[in-house]
């Protein structure tokens, strides 16, 4: 049996790879979706995503209830040349739409609160760029039984 | 102090015999082949998320005679490739410059 957590953490991806030019959106950066990756990219490995969950605040409601705020970083890597910036705001916008698709993520969540993004580049023989979205997943649980949402 | 002699530079530039090759360096109102050396140096590139990026960053080095005018946004083609330069280090002591350059 999967925690809640693993269960919103596997919609994330889910969701995430679903953003092709297909699907509506500006880009098919859901073509290349990785969770809690850690070996370096090649620059022609690019554009993508990760996604990783890292921070969860837990706070004790009343009535037996876990209050769970959960931090997800989801990161964009791009090398287009002039086009990065552009392409990486693309990238941003399409994270936001896909996340409104559903912010509770399958009734898993009560809501998906936008924290905040924040765009970087650096320019060597290739322009490489990226970006962080942040976001914070609120659901809740059982006290000391995080199988069970709330 | 002089760190090398006007010789061996010539001998380091030579593309025959030395470490140089011939490239085409286009500029304003210039369009000559000159000989450069080049370094190809490995880096991380960290763009604020979790991963990095495997980065790298050619430096040319060339005589500053033959680059005497030289401006960012030039371009010296390398193997077909064609690159801009985006930073120009002059070594005074040297009569030579080190150009970055890049494909975007």
């Amino acid at each position: 049996m999967d925690s809640i957590r693993q269960k919103i953490v596997d919609a994330v991806g889910i969701r995430l790879a679903t953003i092709t030019i297909t699907n509506g959106y500006q880009t098919d950066i859901g073509k290349s979706v990785f969770e809690w990756r850690a070996t370096p990219f090649s620059p022609a490995d690019l554009p993508a995503i990760t996604y990783r969950e890292e921070l969860q605040v837990i706070a004790e409601q009343a009535f037996g209830v876990h209050s769970v705020d959960m931090d997800v970083s989801i990161d964009v890597y791009e090398s287009s040349g002039a086009q990065t910036l552009k392409n990486i705001r693309m990238v941003i916008a399409d994270i936001y739409k896909a996340v409104g698709v559903d912010e509770t993520w399958g009734n898993l969540a009560l809501l998906t609160i936008p924290s905040e993004d924040r765009m970087d580049i650096d320019h060597m023989v290739n322009i490489i760029g990226g970006a962080t979205v942040n976001l914070k997943i609120r659901y809740s649980t059982r006290k000391w039984d995080p199988y069970t949402g709330i | 102090m002089t760190l090398e002699t006007s010789a061996d530079i010539a001998a380091y530039f030579d593309t025959s015999s030395g470490f140089a090759v011939s490239t085409l360096y286009i500029g304003n109102n210039v369009s000559k082949n000159i000989p450069v050396i080049i370094g190809d140096t490995y880096e991380d590139v960290s763009v604020g998320g979790g991963v990095q990026v495997e980065g790298h960053a050619i430096e040319v080095l060339v005589r500053r005679d033959d680059v005497s005018t030289i401006k960012h946004g030039e371009t010296l083609t390398i193997d077909e490739t064609v690159y801009k330069v985006i930073n120009i280090r002059k070594d005074s002591e040297r009569a030579l410059t080190t150009l970055i350059i890049s494909e975007d």
